[in-house]
């Protein structure tokens, strides 16, 4: 089975996209910010991360540059969520790394686009 | 909805669009033309019906035909299929017209667009297509939805729906709206025209690809082969007719032969 890491600071947020990537046969963690994130991956490298931009202690931004560092880190697909969506931001994300990217708000159905998109199914 | 009525607008609907519905579907009917009985006047749906008995404005016949079309669409629907049309239709269609330099593809009920805008990064993105001449035709019944289309101007939710990222920033501009609007690059090789599959099919041309995708389930099985049939006749020898993916070409074997590993997409039997 696949592995996906939700990296969020609100709880309901994973909560909502744990239950759609479950439903996508994913099985998924979490993490509440990109520093738990990172040490996770350091254990075991996920196939999957959908990751908020804007966390406390370590943002997603961050996270993606120095995930895609670590040894085996290139191989994770990443998609980035942000309600910041102008071009600029969306441009910068790409530039850390992101394979995709996803402006909130979002829904079931643009999860699942996504996931396609990034080449998680 | 009384069932008098609902059997006027299944024969209204069957032989103005093809369209075949089922009892089951009458509330639909009464959802969707309680509103248009409204606003021409009429005190209810009974007596909307009585006039539509009689000799209706074209207006009042085109909204409720309008009113009773679905328009679920989305960028790269089924992506499998576009795959496929990158790396095997396309590059054999290709090679068949180095000569011309020219490939046309008709999207039937084309919606508010998405397909033809996905058919468009399709082409923009092959290699080697310097001096190649595009055009791709969007028909459908609705004015409303085709002027969306030829607007070219989609929601962040809708822009997200199938469209990648890379492709969204390369082929469109984000409005101050947060809307997103196709580029010309896009729009110059498109042309959007109101056409009822139901009519003649001469004003279309011969295109090498037809799409006409989820557009024919609901409509009666006789009905259906007859209008994929014309689509067949109408497309060029070599063409390639997509389709939906659960869609087959019933009564058609002789004429039509699924193409290998592509659900839906058929070519000419020669």
């Amino acid at each position: 089975m696949p592995t996906c890491l939700i990296v969020d600071d609100s709880h309901v947020v994973r909560k909502v996209i744990k239950h759609i990537a479950e439903d996508l046969d994913f099985e998924c963690t979490e993490a509440e910010n990109g520093l738990i994130a990172l040490e996770a991956c350091q254990k075991q490298m996920p196939d999957g991360i959908v990751v908020d931009w804007s966390m406390p202690i370590m943002d997603g931004l961050t996270f993606i540059q120095k995930l895609r560092q670590l040894p085996g880190g290139k191989l994770p697909r990443i998609i980035l969520c942000s309600s910041e969506t102008s071009t600029p931001q969306i441009r910068k994300a790409l530039s850390a790394g992101a394979d995709e990217f996803i402006m909130k708000p979002f829904d079931a159905n643009i999860i699942e686009s996504k996931f396609r998109l990034a080449g998680l199914l | 909805m009384r069932l008098a009525d609902f059997d006027f607008y299944h024969d209204f609907l069957l032989e103005k669009t093809g369209l075949n519905l089922t009892q089951e579907q009458a509330y639909i009917v009464d959802s969707r033309l309680t509103p248009i009985a409204r606003k021409w006047g009429f005190a209810n749906l009974e007596t909307l019906t009585m006039a539509m008995r009689g000799v209706p404005p074209a207006e009042l016949a085109r909204e409720i035909i309008e009113s009773m079309m679905t328009h679920e669409t989305s960028f790269f629907r089924d992506l499998d299929v576009f795959n496929h049309l990158r790396d095997v239709t396309l590059p054999a269609l290709m090679k068949a017209r180095r000569k011309q330099k020219r490939i046309s593809i008709w999207c039937v009920g084309v919606s508010t667009g998405q397909e033809a805008y996905s058919i468009a990064m399709l082409l923009k993105e092959l290699p080697k297509t310097t001096g190649w001449t595009f055009e791709i035709l969007g028909t459908d019944l609705v004015q409303d939805v085709l002027d969306k289309a030829e607007r070219g101007n989609y929601s962040q939710s809708d822009a997200q729906r199938g469209l990648s990222i890379h492709l969204l920033l390369k082929y469109f501009d984000q409005k101050k709206d947060g809307q997103w609007h196709a580029k010309r690059a896009l729009k110059s090789i498109i042309e959007f025209k109101r056409h009822n599959v139901m009519e003649p099919l001469r004003s279309v041309g011969m295109p090498d690809i037809i799409l006409c995708r989820n557009v024919l389930d609901e409509c009666k099985a006789d009905v259906r082969e007859s209008l994929v049939f014309s689509l067949s006749r109408a497309m060029a020898d070599d063409g390639t007719l997509c389709l939906g993916r659960d869609e087959s070409a019933d009564g058609l074997e002789d004429l039509l032969a699924p193409a290998p590993g592509a659900p839906g997409l058929f070519t000419l039997i020669k």
